[in-house]
């Protein structure tokens, strides 16, 4: 042991410094990841605003409805809380972080069969952990999300406590990037949250068949979640299904399924379900991007289907 | 387990602390079970593979020795069992499906049915390199290893289980007896050179993959010129992934006090075809050296024997990677190469008198490594292609849009050649550029300086603030630059 202590000094003296050095670094890169001009950031920025009316979901959210139109058509200040590709662990994230500043009459919460399956095996990236890289040490809602999706506690406390190995890890999407962004010319997210996806896939009109639903219960215990915390805000829920193309087929057995699923959330949360799944325009393939997303004209129609909801 | 990972950083810390820590008896157990657990991280069931052809080389190494009748017989039990598992795993599938194609060719409705299993991780590797051990121990080289434990830890040791370098007994065994006490100046020269390793594969590989990956999926999408620039970014992808490996295999080592041989010598610096392939993959050429070519009669036989015994190697080098006729082919071009510069050569130093080339100026000399470097990066166009068509329209689509593109460069005065350049700008930033440029130049400086001088000693000679920023901006940058998310496995992982 005695040959071991020199060194062993040496080294853990390195380390404080290494710590430092990217304890410092680290707070360089906190800083302008909250200075980045996406959706999310975007969100955050909102300070005591009242709004109407939010929907709240993913891609078939952020691209299907269009807030500015049903603002327009309806006269309510609407706000779309949609972001690709998120589960509903992180749209309770997401609802938590922008209510804690705002106030919120109602909820639309968006359901599709994709988003009640375990999430790995519906999205590519069901979890946007590199949005909440600055808060992960600051807000202790952040971190509890994070540390039960990351289900690996050391790996999770290394990530927590040692500076920059949570940027390394997303470095390609939120690390040095950052620095290069004002030169990219990126705009400032707008309009009212509402944003056009781009569809690169070739069989976007390919028919293709849910043959077996398996409701993922974690998925569900954060959507209880989220209805949690709306509830606490006394503000007023309603789920909803956007429209589905007419290839996005599902068996009788999945529809019965995922159905049963939505009727007992419903049931148990005394929720108004609303499903524009199977919608006079699912047949045109000229409403459509692909299976599960509208484009400009679809948009269009289902603001105005929105819009007859609200006001009804 | 792979070496970029968060499960080997953790491994490596808890295995290196106990080796220090536990006596001589037991650290070597330690490392075996260490090992043991570092090869189940992948399929657990194989490592009963592992375990019979470790049973049967161990006695095999025994009853050799004793033997004074049976010696050869013995040997060539072993080789059989060595081989028989490599050929069963890697490439009876590769021969059946052979069968069945010849079948269907000649209109024969039937055929074999392939077998449904996973390549056992590192085979090749190991097998190898518990072949050298038998090989040896029948030569008189090696005396046998008694203690089945130390044995089946040559065989086994986990920092070159996977991806080599495919070591010796004379240089391991004895290793394993020694009690390698800590080392300050070790353990930081270790840890620079695994450092060194990390750089070469998640900073330059993996980002290098990020183009290569695409262009080979599906080259008919890319113009001549970005298949050129894929293909040549393609062979330092393949240097940077197997060196750094090695790298990494070669520093966590030196940190334990065991010294495993170097596997790369700055191979894209060769003048010629034969330097290069004593510079690359060198624990592999020597392998093949020692076991085929020169018992096969060396260069110290006529010259017809000569040519097959380098074609007989460099076959058996291609087929050696895999299964596939592309890598056969990449041996057989390599072997090409080195026939035809042997032929050549009294041509060649004519032709040199004559133009009255200096053979020792810089320029002469970067020619000779571009050609070098151009003929290396045909023969990985076969390497990497999933398809011997694949590596056809590779090559086809380069010689004739190439030319014209180089026409297209001259005769344009804006600046839309550098586009194809440039390869997939969609789905890789320009700052990825930015990144791979300036890593890139890291690297070849480090080359460069590596030929004269020793960098480590330079480092260590610094007083400690140097060193000290030094060592944070190699963690800095690797945190900042490496691909983490990828996760992506190493390139000879599949051999």
């Amino acid at each position: 042991m005695e040959i071991l202590r020199k060194p062993l000094v040496k080294c853990l003296l390195f380390l404080i410094f290494l710590y430092a050095l990217l304890f410092f670094t680290e707070q360089i890169f906190n800083a302008n990841s909250k200075k980045q001009k996406t959706k999310f950031n975007w969100m955050l920025s909102k300070m005591n605003n009242n709004d109407d009316i939010a929907f709240l979901g993913n891609s078939r959210v952020l691209n299907n409805v269009d807030a500015n139109l049903i603002s327009s058509l309806t006269g309510k200040k609407i706000l779309n809380l949609g972001f690709s590709g998120t589960e509903y662990s992180e749209l309770y994230l997401i609802l938590s972080l922008y209510l804690k500043n705002n106030n919120l009459k109602k909820l639309f919460i968006e359901v599709n069969p994709s988003m009640l399956i375990e999430p790995d095996s519906a999205f590519s990236f069901p979890f946007h952990y590199y949005h909440y890289l600055p808060m992960v040490n600051t807000n202790p809602l952040v971190s509890e999300v994070i540390k039960d999706k990351i289900h690996n506690d050391l790996y999770f406390y290394c990530w927590k406590y040692i500076p920059m190995i949570k940027y390394a890890e997303y470095n390609q999407i939120a690390g040095w990037q950052f620095f290069f962004n004002k030169f990219l010319n990126m705009e400032p997210f707008d309009s009212g949250g509402f944003e056009g996806i781009s569809i690169t896939e070739a069989d976007k009109f390919v028919p293709t068949v849910g043959n077996k639903f398996v409701a993922d219960k974690r998925t569900i215990s954060y959507l209880e979640k989220i209805i949690e915390v709306a509830r606490t805000q006394r503000t007023e829920l309603v789920l909803f299904s956007a429209p589905l193309n007419k290839n996005a087929q599902f068996t009788e057995d999945f529809q019965t399924k995922y159905q049963s699923v939505i009727s007992e959330v419903c049931a148990k949360n005394k929720i108004r379900y609303i499903n524009f799944e199977k919608t006079y325009f699912s047949d045109r393939d000229s409403c459509f991007k692909d299976r599960s997303h509208l484009n400009t004209k679809g948009t269009k129609l289902f603001a105005q289907m929105l819009s007859d909801t609200i006001l009804n | 387990m792979i070496f970029n990972s968060f499960s080997f950083i953790v491994f490596f810390a808890v295995v290196t602390t106990l080796y220090f820590l536990l006596g001589q008896k037991f650290k070597m157990y330690m490392l075996l079970i260490a090992s043991c657990v570092f090869y189940m991280f992948f399929i657990p069931k194989y490592i009963l593979i592992l375990f019979l052809t470790i049973v049967i080389d161990y006695f095999a190494g025994i009853y050799i020795h004793k033997s004074l009748k049976h010696k050869k017989s013995l040997l060539i039990i072993s080789i059989i069992s060595n081989i028989g598992i490599l050929f069963f795993f890697k490439y009876f599938n590769f021969f059946i499906g052979n069968i069945n194609d010849m079948a269907h060719f000649f209109g024969w409705n039937y055929s074999l049915s392939l077998l449904q299993f996973i390549l056992p991780i590192g085979l090749s590797f190991h097998t190898f390199q518990a072949m050298s051990y038998t090989i040896e121990v029948y030569r008189g080289n090696q005396l046998p290893e008694k203690n089945f434990g130390i044995y089946a830890l040559y065989v086994m040791y986990y920092p070159q289980l996977v991806a080599g370098p495919i070591e010796r007994p004379q240089n391991m065994l004895p290793q394993f007896h020694v009690d390698h006490k800590f080392n300050f100046e070790r353990f930081k020269t270790g840890l620079l050179r695994m450092a060194f390793g990390f750089f070469k594969k998640i900073v330059i590989a993996d980002r290098l993959a990020e183009f290569v990956n695409p262009v080979f999926a599906h080259p008919e999408n890319y113009q001549g010129v970005s298949l050129l620039v894929a293909a040549m970014f393609f062979s330092i992808q393949i240097f940077c992934d197997f060196s750094g490996y090695s790298d990494i295999a070669l520093g966590c080592s030196e940190i334990m006090g065991i010294k495993l041989m170097k596997n790369f010598d700055r191979p894209y610096r060769a003048l010629s075809i034969s330097e290069f392939w004593s510079r690359w993959h060198i624990s592999l050429s020597t392998w093949f050296r020692d076991y085929v070519y020169i018992p096969l009669g060396g260069n110290k036989v006529s010259q017809n024997k000569y040519y097959r015994n380098i074609f007989i190697v460099f076959l058996l080098s291609g087929f050696w990677h895999g299964a596939n006729w592309t890598f056969i082919i990449w041996g057989a071009l390599h072997a090409f190469y080195l026939l035809f510069a042997h032929g050549t050569i009294s041509f060649r130093n004519t032709i040199n008198t004559k133009l009255h080339l200096n053979k020792f100026s810089l320029f002469f000399k970067f020619y000779q490594r571009a050609l070098v470097f151009l003929l290396v990066t045909i023969a990985w166009i076969f390497f990497r292609a999933d398809s011997f068509g694949k590596a056809i329209y590779f090559i086809k689509t380069i010689s004739v849009e190439v030319p014209q593109y180089v026409y297209s460069v001259f005769s344009n005065s804006n600046f839309l050649w550098l586009e194809p350049l440039l390869i997939n700008t969609q789905a890789v930033s320009l700052p990825h550029y930015a990144v791979l440029l300036i890593s890139l130049t890291i690297l070849f400086v480090i080359h460069h300086f590596q030929q004269k001088h020793n960098l480590v000693q330079i480092i260590q000679n610094k007083v400690l603030p140097v060193r000290w920023m030094f060592y944070s901006g190699v963690v800095l940058y690797l945190l900042l630059f490496g691909m983490y998310k990828s996760n992506s496995e190493f390139i000879y992982f599949q051999f």
